[in-house]
């Protein structure tokens, strides 16, 4: 009797673990491109902070962190290179990439988003307004199009992993019974 | 840790923008010397040098320590310095300036798009010296009104701080003065007021209001339009407009006080836009200030015509 509960206390564990791993691989998907919207937004942001208000990036980067929501990605980079720009001597192109390796935790972008976010970090700060605008302009561009790419990454792969995590489970389930 | 109560007697802002082994040899100077100091240089591959005090630390210069004035004197956002950058320098909170020098680069209509491989920063403390302009204020008041005036000399001779004192003397009805006058401060270079947000981080009177950051034509017709001014002080008067500017306010009967830089008189005069000025001679008094002894000290007197007057120590 308690081996037939066991079995199906142990069957039940499985079916939950790997299912919990497919949805676990679909919620990047989803929350990708959710999250290259939101780094867009900011981007903008900054955009017109640079090109219309001429503000400096310690203050901008604070107003932009306060907007988002504190677990996200968006805010952890912009709250973190914020923080270490208020040490004099800091090059907000270094603050900027070291916040994109520390943030990294908090999002579901891929390594590419990020390798293009660290592309633009180069030119954060060093050149006047004018380009500045263009450097974003280009990088808002490029996130544009790797959102669509993310769209179409969700609406292939989303329900595949959730289906598959339950499928699997059952395959495993049924092999062992 | 180095002199604690030290720091008190030099500004914070300055500290902040030195590498910490610059500030950390700063501070270890004697407190006469750091009272003395009027410009700390940093020029790369050389000692950093105090000018005051004429001393010379045992630090050298690298590239790097350049670098961190520059992303700290920035924000390490160079766009939002563009402007002031092209001018060759940067006014720091607390009326500070720091000079740049390093390659110069053109833009296409020929002025200077930015200057890079900066090679040397001259950081100049802007100092409030109270009273420093009692003698100026005895002559801008003779004769029983407020007489317009041009403060000239070298650089460093101390103009901007006797026009910064005399603006509170003016503002706040110190004596000569009877009472106090609504005084207008174009402060273009946010040098006098050394204004941060909004608030005049030195006392520029009770009466005073600050155009900070307004370029000198368009705040004099600002001022006029709106401000209802007795007197307008403003730094730094040289070019051709400006002149037009200055006689458009003796026409509107308001008292202008500003600098120029100029070795002599004679070399002022040779100056196109002061040459203007003389002729249609708006100004009373073109007073000459030198470095030495101390700076801000006045060394000679001229009237609206240029000619030396030779008694203005005493009371005519």
């Amino acid at each position: 009797m308690a081996w037939i509960l066991l079995k199906w206390v142990g069957a039940g564990a499985l079916l939950l673990g790997s299912a919990g791993f497919g949805f676990d691989f679909a919620k990047k998907y989803r929350k990708r491109p959710l999250e290259l919207r939101e780094m867009m937004t900011a981007l903008r942001m900054l955009r017109a902070d640079i090109a219309y208000h001429r503000l400096p990036l310690p203050e901008s980067f604070l107003k932009i962190a306060k907007h988002f929501p504190e677990p996200s990605g968006t805010h952890q980079l912009f709250a973190k290179t914020a923080d270490m720009l208020t040490t004099s001597g800091t090059q907000a192109e270094n603050a900027f990439a070291e916040a994109l390796g520390k943030a990294g935790e908090f999002w579901s972008l891929s390594a590419e988003d990020i390798s293009a976010l660290r592309q633009f970090s180069h030119t954060i700060g060093n050149t006047n307004a004018e380009l500045q605008e263009s450097a974003i302009n280009a990088i808002l561009a490029e996130l544009s199009d790797r959102e669509k790419e993310a769209v179409t990454d969700r609406d292939r792969f989303e329900k595949v992993y959730r289906t598959t995590g339950v499928l699997i489970g059952v395959l495993v389930v049924v092999m062992l019974w | 840790m180095i002199g604690l109560q030290k720091t008190s007697l030099f500004p914070e802002e300055i500290l902040q923008l030195l590498p910490g082994d610059v500030s950390r040899s700063v501070l270890s100077c004697r407190d006469r010397e750091l009272d003395l100091i009027t410009e700390i240089r940093l020029r790369i591959g050389r000692k950093v040098h105090l000018v005051g005090p004429s001393l010379f630390l045992p630090v050298t210069v690298e590239p790097n320590h350049l670098r961190f004035v520059l992303a700290t004197l920035t924000k390490s956002s160079l766009y939002a310095v563009d402007a002031e950058l092209k001018n060759g320098f940067v006014t720091l909170s607390g009326g500070h300036r720091v000079g740049i020098a390093g390659k110069v680069v053109l833009g296409q209509d020929g002025g200077v798009q930015t200057i890079r491989d900066i090679s040397s920063v001259n950081i100049r403390l802007a100092k409030e010296v109270r009273g420093s302009a009692k003698t100026l204020a005895t002559i801008l008041n003779k004769r029983n009104r407020i007489g317009s005036a041009i403060l000239f000399g070298p650089p460093a001779s101390g103009k901007t701080t006797l026009l910064r004192d005399l603006a509170r003397m003016l503002g706040s009805g110190e004596s000569p003065f009877a009472s106090p006058m609504r005084v207008v401060l174009i402060d273009e270079r946010s040098e006098i007021a050394g204004t941060v947000s909004g608030v005049p981080q030195f006392d520029v009177g009770l009466a005073t209001d600050v155009l900070d950051g307004c370029p000198k034509q368009v705040g004099m017709t600002m001022a006029l339009r709106s401000l209802s001014p007795e007197v307008i002080i403003a730094d730094e008067l040289g070019g051709p407009q400006d002149a037009l500017a200055v006689a458009d306010l003796a026409k509107a009967g308001v008292t202008l006080v500003g600098t120029a830089h100029a070795g002599a008189i004679s070399e002022l005069v040779r100056r196109s836009g002061m040459h203007h000025l003389s002729q249609e001679s708006p100004i009373t008094w073109w007073v000459e200030v030198s470095a030495q002894p101390v700076p801000g000290t006045i060394i000679r007197v001229y009237d609206s015509e240029l000619h030396e007057v030779k008694s203005w120590r005493g009371s005519f």
